[in-house]
């Protein structure tokens, strides 16, 4: 239809809607593609019948929150409409007693922890962006922190959906208590369905109580390997941590300058976060420090309060926060996902190609679900040639990951980089059930389409 | 193909061992532990590996016979209720504990391995596997993952879903398929998460890669006696709202506690109306602080005693006590009906009141054990199942109480399931399109709808593409 019949339908549908300009339109680039209209529901009615319209009409759909991750994924082949999700910003309900609340997939997850802070409660997920990032963003890519090893990822978390489907209806999955078995357990189909099978608009989140004190113990080692067997006794130990990371040396050394304190020498760092009650707490501290003695640490740094704070601020932030310099800020990143036994195997991989091409490489992962996140970088901007050199390496990174059971994908690349490489590896049995499943919920595809693993 | 095609055509995959068809065989498998409902299936295959278990499906598929897969039979909502015409496939003879990786805390089991023989293989290195029905002692770790089981322990580690990291799945026309693995966040749709809690109705799991957790460093068991129920129930509520989440939070009231102390005799007071079984459980350091907490809720909501077990042994006796009271209930009438609903944990003396209601408006005893910590409400209704009239008044009890929970802003069933049992309470709690969504699904995985169809979604409405199988006499149909 023509773009001024399209404009006077949404007016239809959310009265105070205005065109965007084309300077704004092009703040909604995706990977070179420019959108057609940008709107913004303000309720989940809305939301229903702007992609009822676009079902209709035929439209392809892209659901943004903050656009911390709209980049991840191959480029898209169409982003007719953009439907920015910010207005649908509201907790719905709360009863703190319950333990969960639910809120519109609009909201921050910032807001969304200041409000239940307020009640002596959190929502146990940390991922990067944490600052800016929306809920629905969190749930389409299934982003997850360093919170993961006590609490799992989102699909751990959450509890129900109201999802508005490619047809513009409005389904329901999960509910509101914590333990619920009724229907299949389409909560995880759509948390890291990056989109492509419906819009997720209502939330309902298992809460946690707030953790009395926190506390970061950081040993540095001599070796990775020495690491790896410092954090497997860690896992076997009494202690119980709330996370264990392991770093590289790069990341470490810009982490300790900005905490400020004593600097931290070279060395390999493993990290261990250790938060509760203040007893517990003060007695694992002990421990944990007394067995990185025990292996060899040259130097254990331990940070409370407010260094504490903005260690975990840090930590959270990588890989896109500015933890080791601006050039880190490349926007390469990648996340691979490996038994803990093998993050040794991956690390050293990319470090030694990195090294042979002169190129920087920062490394967080979280142990025990061997989950690493890497950032490439170097002093000069990426170019043709250093593309088909970075694409080798995370080819070959790839090749590791999934040859070892595991496996590696590409989040955050330029589009010249995505097509060089396979963003979200290679296929697998499971991929034409997912296909199918794509076909059934979003027919005419609209949704983020062919973004997704093998184009879904 | 005629039955005794049928039967020919598995014997020459199975063996003659590996089929079981005479009639008084089969009497066995006629139900799980929902015994109001029954149906006989037209043959059992047992199968020992992976390839048996393919190579059966897809003759079932090339012959559109349907099937049901079965572990040890302990669920209770009739989700291995045989279809009509249909095939079993027992998996307990798939009993093997592939691997156990202690390092990388995961062990690869087949589905029939039995929960309990998991917990015990890794406990001399200090592990164990998280989900705890009471059926722990006899249910394979298949079963969970298909209801997506939980037990006392879950409320604060979760339930099978969170700990299971990949399943191995035979798929309705008999094609073998990895969703997940061994390692986390498999890239695409969580296929894995969809599986777990489909009720065998997407296709039969037949191995699973799940994660192993380090046993703590030691536990707080109390038991706390209350006068009244509404009293255990604000404690529940006041345990979390005060911000502690203990390791096990279980309610018994006093029918339950005279069937159990006659069966087990541990000196619970006869004359309590409730008790409550606390469990905190970590590091020693703190521990204490933690049990202070819990005991001033206690006392703040009148409890009249508080005790702490003494040694393993008292808590073993106390936690079986707990596993086994539905079989206690044995003792006080020839059957029992045990529901499973969920409500706000806000709302536990609401439900209490109205259970305690509708017990007296059918007339019959019911008696309450149940997982209160999350609001997992388990009334156990005592029944004699040869008076057809009374086993009606028991179905329409359990259904009124299931209403109440949804009332109360809950959920039908939290762990148990939806099963055959209740297919038609889904609308309860999910919308036509809801349910619609949940059939598509079933179409991708199973579009000639052969695996354990006739369950979970409601059979007195139109339903494209999903035929129901129709039992024949059973009670449930007698009461409606």
């Amino acid at each position: 239809m023509p773009s001024e019949v399209l404009h006077k339908r949404l007016k239809e549908i959310i009265t105070d809607y205005n065109p965007a300009g084309e300077d704004t339109l092009a703040q909604y680039a995706i990977d070179g593609i420019t959108p057609e209209v940008v709107v913004s529901p303000d309720s989940i009615a809305s939301l229903a019948a702007v992609v009822q319209l676009a079902s209709e009409y035929d439209y392809g759909i892209i659901p943004w929150g903050s656009g911390t991750k709209i980049d991840i994924g191959l480029p898209p082949t169409r982003a007719d409409i953009i439907v920015q999700l910010d207005r649908m910003n509201q907790v719905l309900e709360y009863e703190p007693a319950d333990q969960a609340i639910t809120v519109q997939a609009g909201i921050r997850l910032s807001d969304l922890q200041s409000h239940l802070g307020s009640q002596g409660q959190y929502w146990p997920l940390d991922p990067p962006h944490g600052e800016t990032c929306t809920l629905g963003g969190i749930l389409a890519t299934n982003a997850s922190g360093l919170l993961r090893m006590t609490f799992g990822t989102a699909r751990d978390i959450v509890i129900g959906l109201r999802v508005v489907q490619a047809d513009g209806t409005i389904v329901k999955s999960g509910g509101k208590v914590v333990k619920n078995v009724a229907g299949y357990d389409l909560n995880k189909m759509y948390i890291g369905s990056l989109g492509t099978l419906g819009i997720m608009a209502e939330i309902t989140l298992k809460l946690q109580p707030l953790p009395e004190i926190g506390h970061i113990i950081i040993g540095l080692l001599p070796s990775i390997s020495t690491v790896m067997d410092t954090a497997f006794k860690l896992l076997e130990s009494d202690v119980m941590p709330t996370f264990i990371e392991l770093a590289n040396p790069v990341l470490i050394a810009l982490l300790s300058r900005q905490v400020g304190g004593n600097s931290v020498d070279a060395g390999f760092p493993i990290i261990a976060g250790i938060m509760g009650q203040e007893e517990t707490v003060k007695w694992q501290v002990e421990a944990c420090e007394r067995l990185f003695q025990e292996m060899g640490a040259g130097q254990i740094v331990h940070m409370e309060d407010e260094r504490y704070q903005i260690a975990l601020k840090l930590l959270r932030s990588f890989p896109t926060g500015q933890v080791v310099s601006s050039d880190m800020m490349s926007g390469i990143t990648c996340r691979a996902s490996v038994t803990p036994e093998q993050i040794e195997n991956l690390y050293q991989l990319a470090e030694n190609r990195c090294q042979k091409s002169s190129m920087g490489c920062g490394m967080l992962a979280h142990f025990s679900s061997g989950h690493m996140s890497f950032v490439f970088y170097q002093e000069v901007p990426f170019e043709e040639p250093h593309l088909d050199i970075l694409a080798g390496m995370i080819n070959d990174l790839q090749q590791a990951a999934v040859e070892s059971g595991g496996s590696l994908v590409v989040e955050h690349a330029p589009a010249a980089l995505k097509s060089r490489v396979e963003v979200w590896g290679p296929a697998r049995d499971d991929l034409p059930i997912m296909r199918m499943l794509k076909n059934k919920f979003d027919p005419k595809g609209i949704l983020n389409n062919c973004r997704f693993i093998g184009g879904i | 193909m005629n039955k005794e095609q049928l039967i020919s055509a598995l014997v020459d995959i199975m063996g003659r061992d590996g089929v079981v068809d005479a009639p008084d065989e089969l009497i066995v498998y006629e139900c799980d532990g929902l015994t109001i409902d029954r149906n006989t299936p037209h043959a059992v295959v047992l199968p020992t590996s992976i390839e048996q278990v393919s190579a059966v499906v897809k003759l079932l598929h090339q012959e559109n016979i349907p099937f049901v897969a079965r572990g040890a039979g302990t669920g209770l909502s009739g989700g291995t209720l045989s279809p009509e015409g249909g095939v079993m496939i027992t998996l307990t003879r798939m009993n093997h504990i592939v691997e156990i990786d202690i390092k990388n805390q995961r062990a690869l089991v087949e589905a029939g391995v039995v929960n309990l023989h998991l917990s015990k293989a890794v406990a001399d290195q200090g592990y164990y596997f998280v989900p705890d029905p009471s059926s722990q002692y006899a249910c394979t770790i298949g079963g969970n993952i298909a209801e997506n089981s939980g037990g006392p322990h879950t409320l604060k580690y979760g339930v099978t879903t969170n700990h299971t990291l990949g399943v191995e799945v035979v798929l309705p026309d008999g094609q073998i398929i990895w969703f997940g693995g061994k390692t986390y966040d498999s890239p695409g749709y969580d296929l894995r998460g969809i599986l777990i809690g489909s009720e065998g109705m997407l296709g039969i799991v037949t191995r699973a890669w799940v994660k192993l957790s380090r046993s703590p460093q030691t536990w707080k068991t109390f038991l706390a006696v209350f006068d009244r129920i509404e009293d255990a129930s604000n404690t529940v509520a006041g345990i979390i709202a005060r911000g502690i989440v203990p390791d096990a939070l279980e309610m018994l009231d006093k029918v339950v506690i005279g069937a159990v102390e006659e069966a087990f005799h541990f000196g619970f007071p006869l004359d309590a109306e409730a008790v409550l079984i606390i469990e905190i459980e970590g590091l020693e350091a703190g521990l204490e602080t933690q049990a202070e907490r819990i005991i001033e809720v206690c006392q703040e909501n009148n409890a009249r005693d508080i005790q702490s077990a003494k040694d393993d042994k008292e808590r073993a006796l106390l936690w079986k006590s707990r596993k086994r009271a539905f079989g206690a209930m044995g003792r006080l009438s020839p059957s029992y009906y045990v529901q499973d609903g969920v409500v706000p944990r806000t709302k536990l003396p609401d439900i209490m009141r109205i259970i305690e209601k509708t017990g007296k408006k059918y007339d019959l005893l019911i008696g309450n054990v149940f997982h209160a910590g999350d609001g997992n409400i388990h009334p156990c209704i005592a029944y004699d199942d040869r008076d057809s009239e009374q086993a009606a008044r028991t179905v329409a009890a359990g259904d009124e109480i299931l209403r109440a929970c949804v009332d109360l802003g809950g959920s039908i069933t939290g762990e148990h399931g939806i099963g055959y049992e209740k297919a038609n309470l889904m609308p309860l709690i999910f919308s036509k399109q809801d349910i619609a969504a949940m059939e598509s699904v079933k179409q991708v995985f199973d579009p000639s709808n052969i695996s354990n169809p006739g369950k979970m979604f409601p059979t007195n409405r139109s339903c494209i593409g999903c035929g129901t199988i129709e039992l024949k006499r059973t009670k449930r149909q007698a009461a409606l």
